[in-house]
């Protein structure tokens, strides 16, 4: 989540800390994809993420996807930047970003919250038993 | 809250469904406002047109006065914030500011250096290069047109002109556009989105609420209750029955209950047997309890 918040505050200036990319680079890299290409896929990724991660809920498994995530979010400001729609675009995947984060962040917490309570359950009968057999 | 079943159950759905419906109103914001604008240009760039076509006749004829005369009529229109004209050289002729008459533009603003950006300036330019949107110096949002004023046949055969048939453009007409209008519609759309995705927020917290509510947390209640009441030792009340998951949990408990009145019948006939009177125990909640909570202790002691 931090990590993700440090590449929106440099994504907010318009990459304005990084250098240009030089001409031959951005010639070899070629047309950029449309603002509206880059839109239709940001709902797809979003889709797709929120639907994973809530049937990692569901299965109860404690995999954490979140650095991907950050990954994945920055190559869509990056896409957004280089199409020029990045000031236009920016809330919906910022919003996109943290919408995904905060539910694989409770899912860890939850998750996480389950083992320490079994772990104390499991210790509690060990003691239990220590008691009774003294 | 957090910990509770519907907290569990609200978070993880209010999060994925209100995130993704907020997501969608922002690019589909992004797109509306990109559509409207456009929109907005082209409405900009007919009316610089209209303007051009009806001051070609005064400047054909050099008629100064006239071409005065229809710019001031036309910045006194409502939303028009400001029109100029001005040569190659970028001298402005005419505006409807008089203290900016016979001063130079800047070619390195918004509206020129989409042509002077190079060493040798764009002859022809796309709707939406034409178009500048900007803030004036009076704090009013601008939708400004710069339409380049062409050389045509009419313009070099004409026996009163020296313009050669070599020069492209002869001058520039400068159109501001009141952008207020785009902004409140903006605003509006904005507003409603927000409405729409806290109304969906709170539908959906509500509904899932609503459902687990019913379906989950009324029966585990009700199993609750009969539980406790069956601990206390009180065996009259009737156990309700469900359908699905919770059904079958229901059964199973019924199917407990049952074993530990079992157990607690079976437990009465070995204190009578083992004390020979006919008296009921002195504490049957304590008996009650012991049956009905550790029902496989009761059957170990059997």
């Amino acid at each position: 989540m931090a990590l993700f918040m440090a590449v929106s505050i440099v994504a907010y200036d318009g990459f304005a800390v990084l250098p240009d990319l030089p001409p031959g680079i951005r010639e070899m890299l070629g047309t950029p994809p449309s603002a509206a290409a880059v839109s239709g896929l940001l709902v797809l990724y979003t889709f797709s993420a929120l639907i994973l991660t809530l049937a990692r809920i569901i299965g109860g498994f404690g995999a954490y996807g979140g650095v991907y995530h950050v990954v994945y979010l920055t190559a869509f400001y990056a896409f957004y930047h280089l199409s020029g729609a990045l000031p236009d675009n920016f809330w919906a995947v910022f919003v996109s970003g943290m919408t995904i984060l905060t539910l694989e962040c409770y899912h860890l917490w939850s998750w996480c919250s389950d083992r320490i309570r079994e772990e104390r359950e499991s210790l509690d009968e060990e003691n239990g038993q220590d008691n009774d057999s003294g | 809250m957090i910990r509770s079943l519907i907290g569990r159950a609200i978070i993880p759905v209010a999060i994925t469904v209100t995130g993704f419906v907020v997501v969608c109103c922002l690019l589909l914001y992004a797109v509306l406002k990109n559509d409207m604008t456009a929109d907005a240009v082209s409405q900009a760039n007919m009316l610089a047109d209209i303007v051009v076509k009806s001051t070609r006749y005064a400047m054909l004829r050099e008629d100064d006065e006239t071409l005065r005369n229809i710019i001031e009529n036309i910045s006194t229109r409502e939303g028009v914030e400001h029109l100029r004209i001005f040569n190659k050289k970028g001298l402005i002729e005419f505006s409807s500011d008089k203290g900016e008459i016979k001063r130079f533009v800047d070619k390195k603003a918004a509206g020129c250096i989409g042509c002077h950006a190079g060493p040798v300036p764009a002859a022809m330019l796309g709707d939406m290069e034409r178009a500048r949107h900007y803030v004036n110096e009076k704090g009013a949002s601008v939708i400004a047109i710069t339409a380049p004023i062409y050389n045509e046949p009419d313009c070099f055969n004409a026996s009163c002109h020296v313009h050669p048939p070599t020069q492209k453009v002869l001058g520039t007409l400068d159109i501001g556009l009141s952008g207020k209008p785009l902004e409140m519609s903006l605003s509006t759309m904005r507003k409603r989105m927000a409405v729409f995705s806290f109304l969906v927020l709170i539908l959906t917290a509500v509904g899932v609420t609503a459902l687990l509510a019913r379906a989950v947390i009324g029966p585990i209640r009700m199993m609750t209750a009969y539980c406790r009441a069956v601990g206390r030792g009180d065996w009259r009340g009737s156990f309700p029955s469900f359908r699905g998951e919770i059904g079958e949990l229901a059964e199973a408990v019924r199917r407990v209950a049952a074993r530990a009145e079992e157990s607690r019948g079976i437990l009465h006939g070995q204190e009578k047997k083992n004390t020979g009177t006919e008296q009921p125990p002195e504490d049957p909640e304590g008996a009650d309890r012991s049956a009905g909570t550790r029902p496989e202790d009761s059957g170990s002691e059997q």
